[in-house]
């Protein structure tokens, strides 16, 4: 194989890199077979010492996955970790201040969640009292006649559609409160316990 | 061997090429040669990785009307390869101690 057809492969190949990469490869091997040349190898020995056209193509794209993923230092295994105590002294010290703190983190948690259960009241109501609407619009419709039926009817949608809407709003509270609620008690615990990669 | 071994290994051993005075690719598989056999498929990827963690820098120049890269070892570089000479002394450790429970040291 020639140079010249040795990188039109290599080329074809390695299409799915990225331009800037691509070209930087077929310099290198190109760079590497006229050094080989230029050594007083002909060019099909050059172009021969390259190795097998499959093999670079590999290394090369698999290279491209490995510096995206992290690179891995002494093992491909994430170590396992585990949680120990900090400075057991500090922690035996400041312990009175931290039975404060998770009480007051836990009584304001829970006033969180207690408001969302409200919220989450309000929108059973809301359901409730718009379904009841619709049932007696439609009595009214036939007791009382069309006007108040409708008048009825109307409100009872009016309340079905702040039912969704107030639903949507209460499911975002939630998740904000739960995210909340992580992120305090993680604090809690890292102040007590740290996390330690095991060897 | 471990590959992920043999690659920082490898890693190494084109910074020692680099460390006294610039070179090419092609020298350098020369200049290792007699020590570790390394291909150009190989020695690619961990050319492109040392440049890009900053421990070697790229320039070009024209060779006889064409265009060669020259790589230099920067001080992040030598101050990797100074680390692994004391990472050494602690393997050289762990490896006697090896040994010896195996033991092959008598």
């Amino acid at each position: 194989m020639t140079k010249e057809e040795f990188l039109s492969q290599l080329r074809t190949r390695l299409s799915s890199l990225p331009q800037g990469d691509l070209d930087r490869s077929l310099e290198f091997y190109s760079e590497m077979i006229d050094d080989r040349m230029e050594d007083g190898m002909s060019e099909r020995e050059a172009v021969a010492n390259m190795g097998d056209l499959s093999k670079i193509t590999e290394q090369i794209l698999s290279q491209g996955a490995l510096e995206e993923a992290p690179k891995p230092t002494v093992d491909v295994a994430p170590s396992p970790s585990r949680y120990v105590l900090r400075n057991p002294w500090v922690v035996g010290l400041l312990s009175p201040l931290l039975l404060v703190l998770w009480a007051v983190a836990l009584s304001v948690v829970l006033s969180l969640w207690a408001v969302i259960v409200a919220f989450y009241a309000v929108n059973v109501s809301l359901g409730v009292a718009g379904g009841a609407l619709h049932v007696a619009g439609t009595a009214l419709f036939f007791t009382n006649g069309m006007g108040s039926g409708l008048l009825v009817f109307g409100a009872g949608v009016v309340l079905i559609g702040l039912t969704i809407l107030w639903g949507v709003a209460c499911k975002y509270a939630a998740l904000g409160v739960w995210q909340l609620t992580k992120w305090i008690f993680r604090g809690l615990v890292a102040m007590i316990l740290r996390k330690e990669n095991a060897v | 061997m471990d590959i992920q071994l043999k690659r920082g290994l490898l890693e190494l051993c084109v910074l020692a090429a680099i460390k006294d005075k610039d070179s090419y690719g092609y020298q350098m598989i020369k200049d290792m040669k007699p020590y570790v056999m390394i291909s150009e498929s190989t020695l690619y990827p961990i050319l492109r990785r040392l440049e890009e963690s900053d421990l070697l820098t790229v320039r070009t120049e024209e060779h006889q009307g064409r265009l060669r890269k020259y790589y230099g070892i920067t001080p992040s570089g030598r101050a990797k390869l100074a680390a692994f000479s004391e990472e050494w002394k602690e393997l050289e450790a762990i490896h006697q101690f090896i040994v010896k429970e195996d033991g092959l040291d008598d």
